[in-house]
């Protein structure tokens, strides 16, 4: 007898349809499971036989074999074991077939009870592109799959469970939910920038960092605080709207992360990745890929302290989704495209020892070590990043006085009102933020009064700058405008600027480090 | 018997090369060095083969094993497979120079008994017996620039390897205002402000209007290793430049590799080409002192950079304060100090004083515009980009004013960071960044690794020459590596 049932496979963020059928014949007792499985999904049949019988039902001593169609698809995870074993209930007459439109999801105990699986959002989104309409999921999983709207989510906590709300065609249905509201409501941040003591000069570029959306370097002593400040760029950051929370969520509900609000991801990510971490972990891979550090900070934070300490391979691998707001893992039998649109914020001492230019600590580094040091970070990664900024150890005076700075609500308010300007400005090229402009766009919508670019003109002969440069400090210069409120680039905008990456070929030159 | 005599000359050159105190055995057996080139090579072999007798073999660092791979890359492959003892031991039983002291192309050999080697370095207790010189790729330009270089005042400006920026300005500044005056800037191609001094030096070269045919090179490199091998490595473009203008001088033998023990001989060299020698910075076991040592031995004048009490780096300039040298603030206080013994070398310097006092040229109008410079930022600047610069100026002149006023006050009064200046002027961080771009680019303050921001003294912004005039070798020296 035959028995079958929709089901939904993940290959990257992207869930595929899969048709579970199972036959029964009467023949040399066997559990064969046929169409591209991968180890998990064999594991299944001990699984899927245990539960069975301690879920109470018969398992015959018969020759099973389980098909997942289609068979070019790889399946991989334990989420087919309900849907192999409610097609086995079909097939061997326990269970009435459901309704044909019926999917189902989900990992089995060997008692029978049912498991969450990752992924909730992308796999309710599969079944709606599948064109089916319910989907049996277990109850840690529904939260999320209800986000989906136009597919009924049906959460279970067992097998018994499952196989009744299939023989019924329906049962009790996960509550929808509004992201909207979710959002509105989540809880606020547990880290401010007013915590930050100081630190005038590195919050004005958190502040410019934020409102362009531009990548930021800090250089500075140990234990200055650049981590600290790094951990607050997102709270400045504008709310998620609901198309980014929904981003965010699927590809952290792939790679099975906490939500903060439900199952919603209701902040900004922040990721911290050890420098320790390989190509694949930053920006994804596996046989069957998985998103890697980059893609989980998508519309967040991605922090890469020690910045020179990465291996070289894994930053060279960052200069892609950092230029394209995505990344495409391709292996040998999928490609997957993971969303990357990330403001990477590095973090590095000034030397291996930490302490050049440090007032009170002596520098103990050869030149010879410095300069290996700083070729660390090739010069197209440095490309990308428009901001940096010296951050200097915080008097012990000032830190007593617990002066409190600023706070985030008051920073992210200008942060908005610059991005709307960025937004109206920039409508119809479809890009959100100053840092994403292409030459092009920059000498379109840049405007500069005679005097900045007079001030410009004479930097960019004076320092002799690359044509790439010169376009960065006029991408920072209009963010600092938007933040100003300015209609044009001033010379006070193209100065300060100036000051982020400009004068780094006279500062190179006056280190004498050569 | 000239013949014979340069022979030896070279000959005793090749072994100072691979061992050191050479010379100092010979001078300590026969009283001087002209004395012992007139003898016998078989007999000076002798006494040197005596010397060693007793001592263990291969003390002065001459093992192949832990040669470095720095400096040895153009050294024929004869040198690297062979230790520098065996290198010592086959000239030593050959009596004569080896073939391969044959010079480069354009390289030029003074040797001890020419009329061409210096006579105040012949003076010293233990000289080279040889100096092998670059300059340019024509032996008959090196030879020209040699004896202009002998016709010039000498000024050594030597300290630590790891300097601070105020140092590093210094140096730069005063190599930059004794080129504009005439003086040859000679140093050590070493790291810090041996670069410093050289770098400065051919900057001011690139400005020199009066640069005539008759005008001294601007630098002179004295090196610890052959005068053809580059060392520290990652100066190659630096020794390049030192090379197209000025002249590249080693007392050791084509290829000889950087070793330890070479450097302090290199000193000695560097304290008996010059008349006086300023001391930038330095700890109190620099080797800059080394070189200060030997001046005094030598009789020379020695200047000392004041800098910040209490770092390790002014230990030195101040202990030799202490002792009596002269105060160097400036390319002045050099020159104050040259006058002050022109009767020592009258032929160099009644010439050259003539040239600085009595021509109301280049130098001297210089020194006129020098004054004004604190006020007006369009001195450091070229014409080219006077007017560019004018023009955005004049209409933020009284924007900025204010603030400029404030926050250079504020770095006058220590280098600070940032936050600093903020802090004490109660400026916003945007207008502060704003001033300090202005004077950044200006070249009055300067912005060191650690975000300190400090008022370059000593007319250190000569360190950035007008865009426009600069000469395509120069371009390339101080181009090179604008990494961040």
């Amino acid at each position: 007898m035959l028995g079958q049932i929709g089901s939904v496979a993940l290959v990257g963020l992207d869930a595929h349809c899969v048709r579970v059928e199972t036959h029964v014949a009467a023949a040399m007792p066997a559990f064969v499971i046929v169409g591209l499985p991968d180890t998990a999904v064999q594991e299944s049949r001990e699984r899927v036989r245990t539960a069975i019988v301690n879920a109470g039902y018969e398992f015959p001593s018969r020759r099973v074999i389980v098909n997942l169609a289609p068979a070019d698809v790889r399946k991989s995870g334990p989420l087919l074991d309900l849907p192999i074993a409610l097609a086995f209930l079909v097939a061997t007459g326990q269970l009435s077939p459901g309704p044909e439109r019926m999917a189902a999801v989900g990992e089995l105990g060997l008692d029978g009870s049912v498991r969450p699986v990752s992924g909730g959002l992308a796999l309710a989104e599969g079944v709606r592109r599948g064109g089916l309409a319910g989907l049996i999921a277990p109850a840690g999983t529904a939260g999320q799959a209800a986000l989906v709207p136009d597919v009924d989510v049906f959460p279970v906590e067992s097998l018994r469970e499952a196989a009744a709300v299939l023989g019924a065609g329906g049962g009790r249905r996960a509550a929808t939910v509004d992201v909207r509201r979710l959002l509105a409501t989540a809880p606020p941040d547990d880290v401010d920038l007013e915590d930050v003591v100081g630190q005038h000069t590195a919050r004005r570029a958190l502040e410019v960092a934020a409102a362009g959306a531009h990548n930021l370097l800090m250089v500075g002593p140990p234990g200055s605080g650049k981590t600290m400040l790094a951990r607050r760029l997102p709270t400045v950051l504008p709310p998620l709207t609901v198309e980014e929370a929904l981003a965010v969520t699927r590809v952290h509900g792939v790679a099975g992360t906490p939500t903060t609000n439900g199952p919603l991801v209701c902040r900004r990510p922040f990721r911290a990745p050890h420098h320790s971490i390989s190509t694949a972990g930053l920006i994804g891979g596996g046989a069957t890929p998985r998103p890697g550090e980059v893609s989980l900070a998508h519309h967040g934070v991605l922090f890469l302290d020690e910045l020179a300490e990465f291996r070289a391979a894994a930053l060279e691998a960052l200069r892609q989704p950092l230029e394209d707001g995505k990344v495409t893992v391709t292996r040998a039998l999928t490609s997957c495209t993971f969303p990357a649109r990330v403001t990477l914020a590095g973090a590095m001492n000034p030397c291996p020892c930490g302490y050049l230019g440090d007032r009170e600590h002596e520098c103990s580094c050869t030149p010879q070590r410095l300069r290996h040091y700083r070729s660390r970070l090739s010069g197209p990664l440095l490309d990308r990043i428009d901001l940096r900024v010296e951050v200097g150890r915080v008097p012990a005076a000032e830190l007593r006085s617990r002066a409190p700075g600023e706070s985030s609500a008051g920073v992210r308010r200008r942060v908005a009102a610059a991005r709307r300007r960025q937004a109206d400005r920039l409508r119809g090229l479809g890009i959100a933020a100053n840092s994403a402009m292409s030459a092009r766009e920059v000498r379109r919508c840049c405007r500069l009064t005679p005097a900045a670019a007079a001030v410009l003109d004479a930097a960019y002969a004076r320092l002799r700058l690359s044509a790439r440069a010169c376009e960065r400090v006029v991408k920072v210069a209009q963010t600092i405008a938007d933040l100003d409120g300015a209609a044009a680039v001033d010379v006070s905008h193209v100065r300060e600027s100036l000051m982020y990456r400009g004068l780094e070929p006279l500062r190179a030159r006056d280190a004498g480090v050569t | 018997m000239t013949d014979v005599r340069r022979e030896t000359c070279l000959w005793l050159a090749e072994l100072a090369s691979w061992r050191a105190g050479v010379i100092g055995a010979l001078v300590k057996r026969y009283g001087d060095l002209s004395t012992a080139i007139s003898r016998p090579r078989a007999e000076l072999a002798r006494t040197l083969q005596r010397k060693r007798k007793g001592r263990k073999d291969g003390d002065a660092g001459a093992d192949a094993g832990g040669r470095q791979a720095d400096g040895s890359r153009q050294a024929e492959g004869r040198r690297q497979t062979e230790s520098e003892g065996d290198l010592w031991r086959a000239a030593l039983g050959r009596l004569a120079p080896s073939r391969a002291l044959a010079s480069p192309p354009g390289a030029l050999t003074v040797v001890f008994t020419d009329a061409a080697y210096p006579a105040w370095l012949r003076a010293i207790a233990d000289p080279p017996p040889a100096l092998f010189v670059l300059g340019d790729d024509d032996e008959r330009v090196a030879a020209a620039r040699w004896r202009r270089f002998l016709a010039a005042p000498r000024v050594a400006a030597v300290g630590c390897r790891r300097p601070t920026p105020y140092g590093l300005d210094m140096a730069a500044g005063i190599g930059a205002e004794l080129v504009e005056r005439g003086v040859v800037v000679v140093s050590g191609l070493a790291f810090g402000i041996d670069a410093g001094a050289h770098r400065g030096a051919l900057r001011a070269e690139t400005t020199r209007t009066e640069a005539g045919a008759e005008a001294p090179p601007p630098t002179v490199a004295v090196m610890g290793c052959g005068a053809d091998v580059w060392y520290p490595r990652s100066h190659h473009r630096l020794w390049t430049s030192v090379r197209r203008c000025g002249l590249v001088v080693s007392e050791f033998v084509w290829g000889t590799p950087a070793r330890a023990w070479r450097f302090p001989a290199r000193n000695r060299v560097i304290a008996g080409l010059c008349h006086a020698v300023v001391v930038v910075e330095g700890t109190a076991r620099s080797g800059a002192l080394i070189t200060c040592d030997r001046a005094l031995d030598g009789g020379r004048e020695v200047l000392a950079v004041p800098g910040e009490a209490g770092r390790a780096v002014t230990e030195g300039p101040h202990g030799l304060l202490r002792l009596g040298a002269a105060l160097c603030e400036s390319g002045t206080c050099v020159v104050d100090v040259l006058r002050g013994i022109r009767r020592e070398d009258p032929d160099v310097f009644d010439p050259w004083l003539r040239r600085l006092d009595g021509g109301a040229g280049g130098a001297g109008g210089r020194e006129g515009r020098g004054g004004d410079e604190s006020e007006s930022c369009a001195s450091a600047a070229g014409d080219g980009h006077r007017t560019v610069a004018a023009s955005a100026r004049s209409a933020v002149e009284g924007e900025c004013s204010r603030a400029h006023r404030l926050v250079l006050a504020a770095l006058d009064r220590r280098p600070s960071s940032v936050d600093e200046v903020v802090a004490e002027t109660g400026l916003t961080v945007a207008e502060v960044l704003s001033c300090l771009a202005t004077c950044e680019l200006d070249g009055r303050v300067a912005g060191a690794p650690g975000g300190v921001y400090r008022v370059v003294r000593g007319r250190g912004r000569r360190r950035n020459p007008p865009v426009g005039r600069r000469t395509p070798s120069h371009g390339d020296e101080s181009r090179h590596d604008v990494r961040p």
